[in-house]
């Protein structure tokens, strides 16, 4: 279980506070997608950040399997906006940095590497470098390193919004299907309303800055077959829209 | 670029000095300015007889200089780039030594290191390691910050980020301060040279001048001059060696 209670941050600049998130309470089960939706600027990014054990300035609880964040203690995937991949090195070093960070050279199974390129459709693209890979192939580099790792918890900030629409949803598929492989506790940022309904099975949505939340809602819809084309989907999509209309506007 | 290309490119550019430099002493008509004919056959006749020696003794203090000049710039240089602390102690120390004309300080280099090859090394590290400290601090600085998240994510230690990030992301910058360096380190080793030895290209310059010898001064600028290219050459090659990511983006 991934758990935050009463997670407060503050950035604290010379002559002034700015409070990003304001006593953020949520628990993940294992095994569960999380997607969060805010507004622009309402600490969403800040919070992954605050999970990923990057940002260790903190009030408040947070946990992973009732233990405190802990980068060198937890597996954790971390795939920023841009991705995360290192320029300097190829699809397959880039792919393979999180094992050999975490285990050692020694232990990486050559096998797994190559299912895992294989699930993702990076074969054929190892010695490629990351200036030579169109968007959605770094998307897929960066999905096959947080699989590969098999984190306790993945964190992806805004991980389809830099694709066009057709990559995007083709990109969404290809994340649902390994994670149905790979069942990791994830959480996402987005701002997409479609793509929280598409892919989280717990939604949380946050407020205007200072980030709080507003509501947490479990969507029965997440991993059924071809939602996208179900009335039920777009039922959703419409009544979070209103919840979100309605209380950013405030 | 490929390599045909570029010798092709090489050869075009040489035909062009050498048809210049055959304009100039045809129409000047002066000792001074031998024709590039007479030099290039007098090259040929005294090289491997009388030159070659010299010209190892050049390569090899030139080679020493910059090589020991990277083996202590780039830590300095990686260490202010990355640990605030490190820059802000030491970068004005090193922007106070870097304007000194560190070549002045040739006699006192003289009495400490004596006449020998010792002094002629440590007076082009001099010269060298700041612009090396600076090219590769600066190149440090210019990471992007969220390029560390995914490593600090995974509990990456500081061996890690070195290697991984750091090391790797600044490699074009250190080429680059060589390259541009190392016409610097030239004619500070052609100075040198110029007192206490009886080797090296300098001493064979000018003891060809004060024979007044010019077929044999001009051969022995033709091959200081291919040393400075085949140095250029080389820090391409390591380049396209080492930062295939980087060329490729060109």
């Amino acid at each position: 279980m991934i758990e935050t209670r009463d997670l407060t941050v503050v950035y604290k600049s010379r002559n002034s506070c700015y409070t990003a998130l304001d006593k953020i309470t949520m628990a993940i089960l294992e095994g569960e997608t999380c997607a969060l939706i805010g507004p622009s600027g309402c600490g969403k990014s800040t919070l992954l950040k605050v999970l990923a054990g990057i940002i260790r300035e903190f009030e408040g609880q947070v946990a992973i399997k009732n233990q405190p964040v802990m980068p060198k203690r937890h597996r954790i995937g971390f795939i920023p906006q841009n991705y995360g991949l290192l320029d300097w090195k190829n699809v397959y070093q880039n792919v393979t940095l999180g094992l050999r960070i975490k285990d050692g050279k020694k232990k990486i199974d050559r096998n797994d590497i190559a299912h895992i390129l294989d699930l993702l459709g990076l074969k054929g693209l190892e010695e490629r470098y990351p200036n030579e890979l169109s968007g959605g192939q770094q998307q897929r580099a960066a999905l096959a390193r947080a699989f590969l790792l098999k984190p306790d918890l993945l964190l992806m900030d805004e991980p389809f919004s830099a694709l066009d629409a057709i990559t995007r949803e083709e990109i969404q598929d290809v994340f649902l299907y390994v994670w149905k492989k790979n069942p990791v506790s994830t959480i996402l940022v987005t701002h997409h309303v479609e793509e929280a309904v598409y892919l989280g099975k717990k939604i949380v949505i946050l407020s205007d800055s200072p980030g709080r939340i507003l509501k947490i809602l479990d969507n029965p819809l997440f991993g059924e077959n071809d939602l996208r084309n179900k009335e039920d989907y777009f039922q959703m999509c419409l009544e979070l829209r209103k919840i979100i209309k309605e209380d950013w506007s405030k | 670029m490929t390599g045909k290309k570029k010798i092709v490119q090489y050869v075009h550019g040489m035909v062009v000095l050498f048809v210049l430099w055959y304009g100039i002493s045809a129409l000047a008509e002066l000792p001074v300015i031998p024709s590039p004919l007479a030099v290039m056959s007098n090259l040929v006749q005294i090289f491997y007889g009388k030159m070659m020696v010299h010209g190892f003794y050049s390569l090899w203090r030139i080679f020493a200089g910059v090589f020991l000049s990277t083996v202590f710039g780039m830590p300095i240089g990686l260490c202010m780039g990355y640990f605030e602390r490190w820059d802000r102690i030491l970068s004005p120390i090193v922007y106070l030594i870097y304007p000194i004309p560190k070549i002045a300080l040739l006699p006192m280099i003289m009495l400490l290191f004596g006449l020998g090859d010792l002094s002629k090394i440590v007076i082009m590290i001099l010269i060298i390691i700041f612009q090396v400290i600076v090219a590769i601090r600066d190149g440090v600085k210019s990471i992007p910050k969220e390029a560390y998240d995914p490593l600090y994510s995974l509990g990456a230690g500081y061996m890690d980020i070195f290697k991984e990030i750091i090391i790797p992301a600044s490699l074009p910058k250190l080429l680059t301060s060589l390259r541009i360096a190392m016409a610097t380190a030239i004619s500070v080793l052609f100075f040198t040279e110029t007192f206490g030895t009886q080797y090296g290209m300098g001493y064979f310059i000018m003891d060809a001048w004060m024979r007044v010898n010019y077929l044999e001064m001009y051969s022995g600028i033709v091959v200081l001059s291919i040393i400075g290219l085949a140095l250029f050459i080389a820090i391409d090659i390591l380049e396209e060696r080492l930062c295939r990511w980087h060329c490729s983006r060109r």
